[in-house]
């Protein structure tokens, strides 16, 4: 909800057609201790979830920059929406964190391929905090670019990723699967 | 009555729409006529079936434009119509058997993805018998040729097509050999005996053939990580559906981890022995490996997972069973 949109925002900015997805079982926002989080189901507007959060606390979720968040995503689009239940077919997937990254490959793993078409699946580190979110999204940017200047990009995604990878000193995760 | 009335206004309304479009496609420039096409096949797919053999040849005409678009249009037609009418299956595989040698990259990766789909549904169309022997023996030489053009371009230069190539001989494997749990799902035993263009026991040599072929690759040094990976999730899919090659996707597995290709990066060699292990755990919780349990083990203890994370990855009947040997 913080990455991949800061990124998403990003990069619909700069002309690309994108999506962006949670994928786990709900969505998480930190709640008013760590054990106690703001769970929401996928679908749940934003501005549901920004009123909700708004009338439970709304000078403390200010401060930590939720509200900001959900405005800013809100401006985006109209709901979190989970990447496994989505039928959009894409070229490039990118995760900012490992643990999505074993889901989303765990997902195409677990099923059979109907179209063959290859997607690739490409994973760089991102903390979660809103400083590393938005060098993130540049960072983001910056590899799409490179990808979108390709001519041929399954034959140049090897070489590409690793040149990006040793330009951002980020180590980067990536595999091929079919949808 | 004014039903029927208002259904064949309807069509004739589609039908010159499609007629206005198919004109203004032929002067329309790349981008333009692309969108035409889309259209056109969308209409003439799911509006006026009745008008494809009318509009066929136009639009197959146009394999020779320019326009990488517009092919790659094409190819999606010629895939859709195998599927939906695969009684135009004689009209359509020579195009696509041509579209596989195109001299775009990227038309090249479309037909050889659109291949898989198209000969499965050959397949299919065999089987049900309603084709003239002629007809059928015609699409059958047509889609072996194919075949052919494909399984030599997993040597090819670009590692696209060579991608695209392992997942089009993925399907080749599937379809070619009998499948040993019965089921739905299409296999070599689905084929008719007494057709007699159609060798069954060839079939499955071959097969073995390509299988031979995919390891070979899959061991190979000089593979390229993303390809390595594909041909990895490929074995496994064999191993799963195909049980009989559960042993040698096994053992190739294992040779994989003790011998990575040595080109490979720090981050691609983590990228494979992340792919390496959601692959063993997907093929330790199917029940096609319940015979090579033991191996499956060692192999993911040799990977570095512990006894309980593997525990945990075996579904609970197949722990139990495992108890009661």
């Amino acid at each position: 909800m913080n990455r991949s949109m800061e990124a998403h925002a990003f990069l619909v900015k700069k002309g690309f057609k994108v999506k962006s997805y949670g994928t786990g079982e709900k969505v998480k926002l930190p709640g008013a201790s760590a054990d106690r989080p703001n769970c929401y189901e996928f679908g749940v507007p934003y501005d549901d979830i920004y009123n909700d959060l708004l009338e439970k606390d709304k000078s403390y979720y200010t401060q930590n920059g939720i509200l900001h968040m959900l405005d800013r995503n809100r401006r985006i689009k109209h709901c979190p929406e989970k990447f496994q239940i989505s039928a959009e077919r894409f070229d490039v997937i990118i995760t900012c964190e490992e643990r999505v990254y074993d889901q989303v490959i765990e997902w195409f793993g677990s099923r059979r391929s109907v179209y063959n078409q290859p997607v690739h699946v490409i994973n760089m580190d991102i903390q979660d905090n809103h400083e590393e979110a938005t060098i993130g999204a540049f960072l983001i940017s910056d590899m799409v670019t490179k990808m979108a200047q390709s001519d041929d990009l399954d034959n140049d995604i090897d070489e590409l990723l690793h040149e990006f990878e040793a330009k951002c000193h980020r180590p980067i995760l990536n595999c091929i699967m079919f949808y | 009555m004014s039903n029927k009335y208002s259904q064949s206004s309807t069509l004739i309304a589609a039908q010159n729409q499609l007629v206005q479009w198919i004109n203004e496609a032929g002067m329309a420039d790349s981008g333009r006529k692309s969108d035409l096409l889309r259209k056109i096949v969308e209409v003439l797919l799911h509006q006026c079936s009745q008008m494809i053999p009318v509009y066929l040849e136009n639009i197959l005409s146009l394999v020779n434009d320019k326009s990488t678009d517009v092919k790659k249009q094409v190819i999606a037609f010629i895939e859709e119509l195998s599927k939906k009418f695969p009684e135009q299956l004689p009209k359509i595989v020579a195009q696509l058997r041509l579209l596989v040698l195109d001299t775009v990259i990227a038309v090249q990766k479309r037909a050889i993805q659109a291949s898989s789909i198209v000969y499965r549904n050959t397949l299919l169309w065999i089987c049900k018998g309603g084709a003239s022997l002629t007809d059928a023996q015609y699409v059958w030489e047509n889609i072996t040729q194919l075949k052919l053009l494909v399984l030599n371009m997993i040597d090819s230069d670009n590692e696209g097509i060579r991608t695209h190539s392992i997942k089009f001989l993925e399907e080749v494997v599937l379809l070619q050999t009998p499948s040993e749990g019965g089921g739905d799902e299409f296999s070599l035993d689905s084929l008719p005996s007494h057709l007699p263009f159609i060798n069954r026991r060839a079939l499955d040599e071959e097969s073995e053939h390509i299988f031979q072929l995919l390891v070979k690759f899959h061991n190979s040094q000089h593979i390229s990580s993303v390809n390595l990976m594909a041909c990895m999730t490929t074995l496994c899919l064999l191993a799963k559906f195909r049980p009989k090659f559960m042993p040698r996707v096994i053992q190739a597995l294992a040779d994989l981890h003790t011998t990575l290709p040595p080109t490979l990066s720090q981050s691609q060699v983590n990228s494979v022995r992340k792919h390496l292990r959601m692959l063993l755990v997907n093929l330790i919780r199917h029940p096609s490996s319940n015979d090579m349990l033991p191996q499956l083990t060692q192999l993911l203890l040799d990977i570095g997972m512990t006894t309980q994370e593997i525990n945990k990855a075996i579904p609970k009947e197949k722990r139990n069973k495992r108890l009661g040997e």
